[in-house]
C-alpha cells in the first residue's frame, strides 16, 4: 500500500534521473503461470502525455501479459505500476479504467445492432431527471468523436459501419472516460491500408490531445510511422527503450530477436534436403477477395514448405482457398499434373489434399465423438452412407496410426474431448493420414500445444514429409518454421512479398519480411 | 480423470499389443452402454416396480399393451426427432405434420386408391414435407431451426384448419384399421410398428455411416463439412426421415381414432423433445440416441397410466415431467461442477508457488 513517504522519495529519485515525472510507469514486473515464467523483470514506461509509445517483440515475448497487468487484468507476481508517480494496484479491469487506463483490444467488442451513442456511451449514457437524455447523449458522443478528429453521426447503427470506423467507435467508447493512458493491442491488424492510415490520423489528433497512447503491432512499418517511443522485449524482459529515433529497421529486429548471436547463421535441420521431384500441388496466380491477391507456390513431393507472416496478411486464407473452403476469384491449381478447378472440402480430399485447420476443437475434431471415429471421419467419407463400418477394420487402422504418433488415450473409444490439446492434435493429424492425401495443408498444427507434444508433431511432419508428402505449413513462430521447413514463404497483406530458400533462413531476415520491410 | 487412469492410458500407449480390447462381460458391457440414460432407466424400472406393487391392475398383459399403444403416437415422432436432435436440430412441426397427413390419409381413401397405396403416398407426402419445407430451409438455406419449425409449424396448422374445415373426418379402412388396432401373434400392431421402427433407427444411428454422419454434423458442422461429409445432404435425409415419421404417426393416429383430427396437437413435438432430453440426448446435438428416447416415451406413458389408474388427474403426469426434466439437467451440471471443482482442486494440491496470489474478484 503507499505510504506517504514514497512518492516523495521517488519524485526525488525519478527527477535526479529526468527533468519531468513519466505518465506510466512498470517497473520489475514478473508473471509466471504454473512455474512457466511469462514476465521475468520487465519495464515499461511512457514518457509524458500525448507520447505514442510502441511495445514491441516477438510472439511468447511476454507483451501480452504486460498489456494484462497494464490493463488490469492480471495481477503480477511483483512489480510496480506508477501513474505520474503515484503506486497504484488494479483489483480488475474496471480498476484500470477508474485509474485512467483504458484498452482497446485486438477483437472489436461492439454491440452492432446499437446506435454510435449506445456504443460510445455504453452504460454512461447521459440523464436528465433519471431518463435518458437522447439529444445530450448525442451531444457527449459528438464531443468524444471530436478529439478524434471524426464527424460520425451518433445516430448511425454500428453494426452497418467498416471495420475500423467500429474499432474508432471502441477507442471513442475507451477515451470518454478521461483517459490518461489509451492501450491498443494490434488495432491494425483487420484493416485495410487506407484504414490504417485514418486511424493513425485519429491515433495522433488524440495524442495531440494529452493522451498518451500504447501501441502494439508487428508491423515495423506502422511501428516507424505512429510512434514517437518505444520498449523491445524478449523473452519475459525489456531489452531496449528509448525514442523512436534511437532505432533502425536493423536494430529494432535484432533486439527482438536477439541480437548478434543469431545473424548469419541459418538454424540446422535435422532433416537432409529432400530431392527435388514433380510439383504435387501448383498453384498460380490464386486470388482470393479480400484475402489472397495472386499468390502462386509449388509443393514438392518430400518437402515442407512454410508460410509466415502476421495475423491478417493472408497466411490462413491462403490454406483456406486453397481447400475449397474460401472463394477463389482467380488462379489455376494443378495437383499431381492434373488441373483442379472448383475446390471444395470433397473436391480437395478426393484430389489427395488434407487440411488441418486452426482450431482443432470446433474445425478439426468431432470433440463428443470417439477417437476411431474421428481418425476414421475423412477416409470413410466417400463410402456409402448405408453400408455398416467395418469396425475392425477401422480399429486396426486407428491403433495404427495412433501408435505411430504416440498417441495417449485410455482408449480408442475414449471421446477426444477428454485428451490433452497435444493428443486432440494428433488426432487430427491421424484422420488425414489415414486418408491417404499426397498434400498436407496445416494452419498453425502447434497452436496451443505444450513444447514436448510440439516436438512431437514436428516429428510427425517430418516423417509425412519423408514418406513422400508435399507439405505446407503455417506458423506464428518464426524459429518453428525455420526449423521444420525446405523453403518459407512470406505473407504480406495478402500476397507473398518474400521466398527463402532453406540456406536463406534467418529469423531477423523473416521478422523483418513478415513485418512488411523490403 | 483420476491418476490411476492416466498410467492405464500411458502404459496402453507404450504396449499397443497388449491391448486386445479388455472383453467386458455382456451384462457389464451392456450396463456400461446405458450411461447416456441411466436415469431415466432407473426412474422407469424405479416407477414399474412401484406401480406393480401398489396399483393394482398394472401389471397385466392387458394394461402393458395399453401403455405402449397409447404412445405410439408419440413414440414414432420422437424417433424421427431423436436424429433432428441428434444433427443439432429441433423439430416444432410435426405434430401439424401428422395432422396434415391424417387430413391427406382421409382424403385419398375417400378417392377408392388401395388403402396399402394411399399409406405409402401419405408417408411419402411427410417426407416430401420435411425435406422441402424443413430441410431445405435448415441443411441447405442454413436458417435459424427453431424459426424454421415454429413457421413451417405455424404455417401447416393453419393449412390444417382450412382443409379440414376444423370438422373430423370419419373413415373407415381395412388396411388403416389393421396397422393401428388389430393385433398380431397376440400383440397389438402399433407394438410391431414400434419395435421395427425402433430397431431400424437403431441400426441406422449405430451401424451405418450416416448414423455417423449425423453424430458428427450435430457435434460439429465445420469439422463434418471440412472432412468431406456431406453435411446438406445428410441434413435433408433427417429431415425427411422425420417428416415421414411424423406423417406415419398421423396415419396410426387416424387409425385409432377412426378419424382425422380437425386440428393439429401442437404439443406433440414439444412431448417428444421432452422424451429425448428424458432420454439423456444433448439439446445441442451429437450425443444421445434412440435408446434414451424410447425409454423417455415409455416413461411418459407409464406415468400417465399409472395416474389415470389411481384416478388422479393425469395433468399430473406433465407437472412430473416437467418437474424430472429440470432435476435432470440441474444434476448434470451440477456432475459438471463437481467435475471442475475436482480438476481444480488437483491442480491446486500439486501446487506450483504462482498460484498462492489470491484473485480478489
Amino acid at each position: 500500500m503507499t505510504t506517504t513517504t514514497q512518492p516523495v522519495r521517488r519524485e526525488a529519485a525519478s527527477s535526479a534521473i529526468s527533468s519531468h515525472t513519466p505518465l506510466l510507469e512498470l517497473v520489475d514486473i514478473h508473471k509466471a503461470y504454473g512455474g512457466v515464467r511469462a514476465v521475468g523483470g520487465a519495464d515499461l514506461q511512457i514518457s509524458r502525455a500525448g507520447a505514442i509509445h510502441t511495445l514491441i517483440g516477438q510472439n511468447g515475448c511476454g507483451k501480452s501479459s504486460m498489456l494484462g497487468v497494464l490493463s488490469g487484468q492480471i495481477q503480477p507476481d511483483s512489480g510496480e505500476i506508477r501513474i505520474a508517480g503515484e503506486r497504484v494496484r488494479f483489483r480488475d479491469s474496471a480498476d484500470a479504467v477508474r485509474h485512467g487506463i483504458a484498452m482497446v483490444s485486438q477483437e472489436t467488442a461492439v454491440a452492432d445492432h446499437l446506435s454510435v451513442t449506445e456504443n460510445v456511451l455504453m452504460g454512461r449514457m447521459v440523464r436528465r431527471a433519471g431518463a435518458i437524455s437522447w439529444s445530450a447523449s448525442r451531444r457527449r458522443t459528438k464531443e468524444v468523436l471530436a478529439r478524434l478528429g471524426l464527424d460520425y453521426d451518433p445516430s448511425w447503427i454500428v453494426g452497418r459501419l467498416r471495420p475500423d470506423q467500429r474499432q474508432m467507435i471502441e477507442i471513442a467508447r475507451a477515451i470518454s472516460l478521461d483517459t490518461r493512458v489509451l492501450i491498443l493491442d494490434e488495432p491494425t491488424s483487420s484493416l485495410t491500408e487506407d484504414e490504417v492510415h485514418e486511424l493513425f490520423t485519429a491515433v495522433r489528433e488524440l495524442a495531440g490531445n494529452g493522451v498518451g497512447v500504447l501501441f502494439v503491432s508487428h508491423r515495423l512499418v506502422e511501428v516507424f510511422d505512429l510512434s514517437t517511443e518505444l520498449t523491445v522485449m524478449r523473452d519475459g524482459r525489456t531489452v531496449d527503450a528509448g525514442p523512436v529515433d534511437r532505432f533502425t529497421t536493423q536494430t529494432l529486429v535484432d533486439k527482438m530477436v536477439g541480437g548478434l548471436d543469431l545473424r548469419g547463421q541459418p538454424v540446422q535441420s535435422q532433416r537432409p534436403v529432400a530431392d527435388d521431384r514433380t510439383a504435387a500441388l501448383e498453384v498460380r496466380g490464386l486470388s482470393s477477395p479480400g484475402a489472397v491477391e495472386d499468390v502462386s507456390l509449388e509443393l514438392c513431393a518430400g518437402k515442407i514448405v512454410g508460410v509466415a507472416g502476421l495475423v491478417g496478411s493472408g497466411r490462413s486464407e491462403l490454406l483456406e482457398a486453397v481447400f475449397g473452403i474460401r472463394p477463389i476469384s482467380a488462379g489455376a491449381m494443378v495437383v499431381d499434373g492434373r488441373p483442379f478447378t472448383k475446390p471444395s472440402p470433397r473436391a480437395s480430399i478426393a484430389a489427395g489434399i488434407g487440411y488441418l485447420p486452426p482450431d482443432r476443437k470446433t474445425q478439426g475434431l468431432v470433440l463428443s465423438m470417439s477417437v476411431a471415429d474421428n481418425v476414421t471421419m475423412v477416409a470413410t467419407h466417400t463410402k456409402s452412407r448405408l453400408v455398416p463400418p467395418n469396425l475392425r477394420k477401422e480399429r486396426v487402422t486407428t491403433r495404427r496410426l495412433a501408435d505411430a504418433v504416440k498417441l495417449r488415450s485410455a482408449s480408442l473409444s475414449q471421446p477426444v474431448k477428454t485428451l490433452s490439446g497435444g493428443n486432440q492434435q494428433k488426432v487430427v493429424f491421424c484422420k488425414w493420414i489415414a486418408s491417404g492425401p499426397r498434400v498436407l495443408l496445416l494452419d498453425d498444427p502447434t497452436r496451443g500445444v505444450d513444447v514436448s507434444a510440439k516436438a512431437e508433431i514436428h516429428t510427425r511432419l517430418r516423417q509425412a514429409a519423408a514418406d513422400g508428402l508435399a507439405l505446407l505449413v503455417t506458423s506464428s513462430e518464426i524459429p518453428e518454421l525455420i526449423d521444420l521447413c525446405d523453403e518459407v514463404l512470406v505473407m504480406y497483406r495478402g500476397t507473398i512479398s518474400h521466398r527463402f530458400n532453406r540456406e536463406q533462413l534467418r529469423e531477423a531476415e523473416i521478422a523483418t519480411a513478415a513485418g512488411g520491410q523490403p | 480423470m483420476n491418476t490411476s487412469t492416466a498410467h492405464a492410458a500411458g502404459n496402453e500407449a507404450t504396449h499397443p499389443e497388449t491391448r486386445p480390447q479388455r472383453t467386458p462381460s455382456a451384462v457389464a458391457g451392456l450396463w456400461h452402454g446405458t450411461r447416456s440414460f441411466r436415469p431415466v432407466l432407473i426412474l422407469l424400472v424405479a416407477l414399474c416396480i412401484f406401480l406393480s406393487v401398489w396399483q393394482d391392475g398394472f401389471f397385466t398383459t392387458v394394461n402393458i399393451q395399453n401403455i405402449a399403444t397409447s404412445v405410439a403416437v408419440l413414440w414414432l415422432i420422437a424417433l424421427g426427432a431423436t436424429f433432428v436432435q441428434l444433427s443439432g436440430g429441433i423439430d416444432l412441426s410435426s405434430g401439424a405434420v401428422a395432422a396434415i397427413a391424417g387430413i391427406c390419409l382421409t382424403r385419398l381413401l375417400a378417392t377408392g386408391l388401395p388403402d396399402a397405396l394411399v399409406v405409402v403416398i401419405v408417408v411419402l407426402f411427410g417426407v416430401a414435407l420435411g425435406t422441402i419445407v424443413n430441410g431445405i430451409l435448415v441443411g441447405v438455406a442454413g436458417l435459424n431451426v427453431f424459426v424454421v419449425t415454429l413457421a413451417s409449424m405455424t404455417a401447416i396448422t393453419g393449412a390444417v384448419s382450412l382443409w379440414s374445415g376444423t370438422r373430423s373426418t370419419f373413415v373407415f379402412s381395412e388396411f388403416v384399421n389393421k396397422l393401428a388396432v388389430d393385433q398380431l401373434l397376440g400383440l397389438s400392431m402399433p407394438i410391431w410398428i414400434m419395435a421395427s421402427t425402433f430397431l431400424a433407427f437403431l441400426f441406422v444411428q449405430t451401424r451405418t455411416y450416416f448414423g455417423r454422419d449425423v453424430y458428427a454434423i450435430g457435434g460439429s458442422m465445420t469439422a463434418a463439412k471440412l472432412s468431406g461429409i456431406r453435411t446438406a445432404r445428410t441434413l435433408l435425409i433427417v429431415w425427411g426421415i422425420a417428416g415421414g415419421m411424423a406423417a406415419l404417426a398421423g396415419v396410426i393416429a387416424v387409425g385409432r381414432i377412426g378419424a382425422s383430427a380437425p386440428q393439429p396437437d401442437n404439443t406433440l413435438p414439444l412431448n417428444a423433445i421432452a422424451a429425448i432430453l428424458l432420454g439423456g440426448s444433448a439439446l445441442t446435438g451429437g450425443m444421445g440416441g434412440v435408446g434414451g428416447t424410447a425409454l423417455g416415451v415409455l416413461f411418459i406413458g407409464v406415468l400417465q397410466n399409472g395416474l389415470s389408474l389411481s384416478g388422479a388427474p393425469t395433468y399430473w403426469q406433465q407437472i412430473v415431467t416437467g418437474v424430472i426434466l429440470v432435476a435432470a439437467v440441474l444434476g448434470d451440471r451440477l456432475q459438471a461442477h463437481a467435475g471442475w471443482v475436482n480438476v481444480r482442486n488437483r491442480l491446486t494440491r500439486r501446487g506450483s508457488v504462482d498460484v498462492q496470489t489470491p484473485v480478489t474478484t
